[in-house]
């Protein structure tokens, strides 16, 4: 997917579902954007996120530890095979490192299904964000989508949103998760305040022209077509699910369905169940 | 009754009958027909979506307790809760599944060794069941943490050629013993915590029997159990070891010899 092309309305946020593989037998996956990592240096952590304790509305889980280039090569090419475009989540400890992974894994035979590289740069500052997303730019091919993933919670949001396009960002994502400290997040349908705050201050900034505006995709508490539909309204061009398909995996198709204006047979029954 | 396209199996059912069973109401339910019931095994799960509006962030699962196709009456799902969980007669509840790998029976009437501990002893009557169809007299190994903890211990004890009931620290123990004593059993079946199970498949394997274990216990908090957020995923214990193995995708049932060098 190339740096303007029209997003796709429903993407999977990449962390909270690390293989997309269990989504497949409940739809199509044609028609979003499936995650691949985030990917690491070195062998990875071999394993999701730990889910510590849950509450209402939201769980609180590590961040998710990454997978090996080994691995994101595998997962690539499953994409692939099955003409899946994937979202290619790099993760560094050196302003250098997600370049280099990003590079090396676009380059290769799987890399036709990379349609966009997120570099995850939550809790960073501008010029952070700058410098990490331009050797990114540089290593990865030209034109192709780079996400900056910033949270909601950064105390200057919009000079990360600046720096980030500045490296070369061709859309901002907009996390509500919490940070717990400890590498530990809240995360779940309870953020979507957080979000929706997130999107409105970056929309309002770039009306007042404070930072170079590209599309905005709210993720984080985004777990029905009225919570889609009420960050769109504040400026989102997108929305990621995320912890909300643990709950529920088909909740994926019945955002996109609303979203497209798409009528399938049996969208979600919320009305046939009764809750005692 | 049924969301196909945009769910894929994802079915609406209706509760139609509520009966006590120890610590378990055994709850029948009535689902639309569909390919998936006819070849349903013990040993797969039901997931019951959850409503992050309603704050509920994680589904309930439920292992499949009975399946019953039948072209004249429907089809009906068994499946236990917790005795007093509060599912009346005629409740709907939208549903995913069956989901999962069940357990195989063997395709030769060989004596079978099934061991089971606490809540996920529930698909073993049906497993015993299909087993008892098949030929096999089946020696059973239970434990609970308390006597009513035993999914229908009444109806395995007539069924089954044995049964011993122990605990869960003398679960492989027991298992070794009865393998001992029967030495023509061919198969083990096993399904309960991480702990146990690995513990049970060393057993069996250790004693050269081909052993098939639930790597998946719904017992523990904390699962989606569709394969997206990778909770169960069964850790290698070094590095360089294989791939993590995600029983709610790739099982849940699988080889025993999968889960012994788990870390987790």
């Amino acid at each position: 997917m190339r740096r303007g092309d029209r997003l796709p309305p429903v993407w999977v946020a990449a962390g909270a579902i690390d293989d997309p593989r269990g989504l497949l037998r409940f739809g199509d996956l044609g028609s979003v954007l499936v995650p691949v990592g985030p990917v690491v240096g070195g062998p990875g952590g071999g394993r999701s996120a730990q889910v510590h304790g849950m509450g209402p509305g939201g769980v609180e889980h590590d961040e998710a530890p990454g997978i090996g280039l080994v691995e994101a090569v595998d997962r690539l090419r499953w994409c692939a095979t099955r003409d899946l475009r994937a979202v290619l989540a790099v993760r560094g400890t050196t302003p250098g490192e997600p370049a280099t992974l990003a590079g090396r894994l676009c380059r290769g035979l799987e890399g036709d299904a990379v349609a966009a590289v997120e570099v995850d740069l939550r809790g960073a500052d501008d010029q952070h964000c700058l410098r990490v997303l331009a050797r990114v730019r540089e290593e990865t091919p030209r034109d192709l989508l780079l996400l900056a993933p910033l949270s909601a919670l950064q105390p200057d949001l919009v000079g990360c949103a600046r720096g980030a396009v500045a490296g070369g960002a061709g859309a901002v994502v907009v996390c509500g998760s919490v940070p717990l400290g400890g590498g530990r997040w809240w995360a779940g349908s309870s953020t979507a305040a957080t979000s929706r705050a997130g999107v409105r201050t970056l929309a309002q900034a770039a009306d007042e022209q404070r930072w170079p505006a590209v599309p905005l995709v709210a993720a984080g508490g985004v777990h029905d077509a009225p919570s889609a539909g009420a960050v769109l309204r504040e400026g989102a061009r997108a929305v990621q699910l995320g912890t909300a398909l643990w709950a529920d995996p088909t909740l994926l198709w019945a955002v996109l369905d609303d979203l497209t204006g798409t009528e399938r047979p049996g969208a979600r029954p919320d009305d046939q169940e009764d809750h005692g | 009754m049924t969301d196909r396209g945009s769910g894929g199996p994802v079915r609406t059912a209706v509760v139609t009958l509520a009966r006590a069973a120890g610590a378990y109401d055994v709850v029948s339910l009535a689902v639309p027909a569909a390919p998936g019931w006819a070849s349903a095994r013990p040993g797969q799960l039901l997931v019951l979506p959850g409503s992050p509006a309603r704050g509920e962030v994680l589904p309930r699962l439920l292992w499949l307790a009975d399946v019953t196709v039948d072209p004249v009456h429907g089809t009906a799902v068994e499946v236990a809760v917790p005795a007093g969980a509060g599912w009346e007669v005629g409740r709907r509840l939208r549903l995913v599944g069956p989901l999962g790998r069940g357990f195989g029976v063997p395709t030769d009437p060989v004596p079978a060794l099934v061991v089971g501990h606490g809540g996920s002893t529930v698909p073993l009557r049906w497993l015993t069941s299909r087993l008892r169809a098949r030929g096999c007299p089946v020696h059973l190994v239970l434990s609970a943490p308390e006597p009513d903890g035993l999914f229908e211990v009444a109806a395995l004890r007539r069924q089954a050629a044995s049964v011993r009931l122990t605990t869960e620290q003398d679960l492989a123990r027991v298992t070794l013993e009865v393998l001992e004593q029967e030495p023509r059993v061919g198969v083990v079946y096993a399904a309960g915590p991480r702990g146990p199970v690995r513990q049970v498949a060393q057993v069996a394997v250790g004693a050269g029997r081909p052993v098939r274990v639930s790597a998946l216990d719904l017992d523990e908090p904390l699962l989606c159990g569709t394969g997206l957020c990778g909770q169960c995923d069964l850790r290698p214990a070094g590095p360089g070891g294989p791939r993590p193995l995600r029983p709610c995708l790739e099982g849940p049932v699988v080889p025993g010899e999968q889960v012994l060098d788990a870390a987790r």
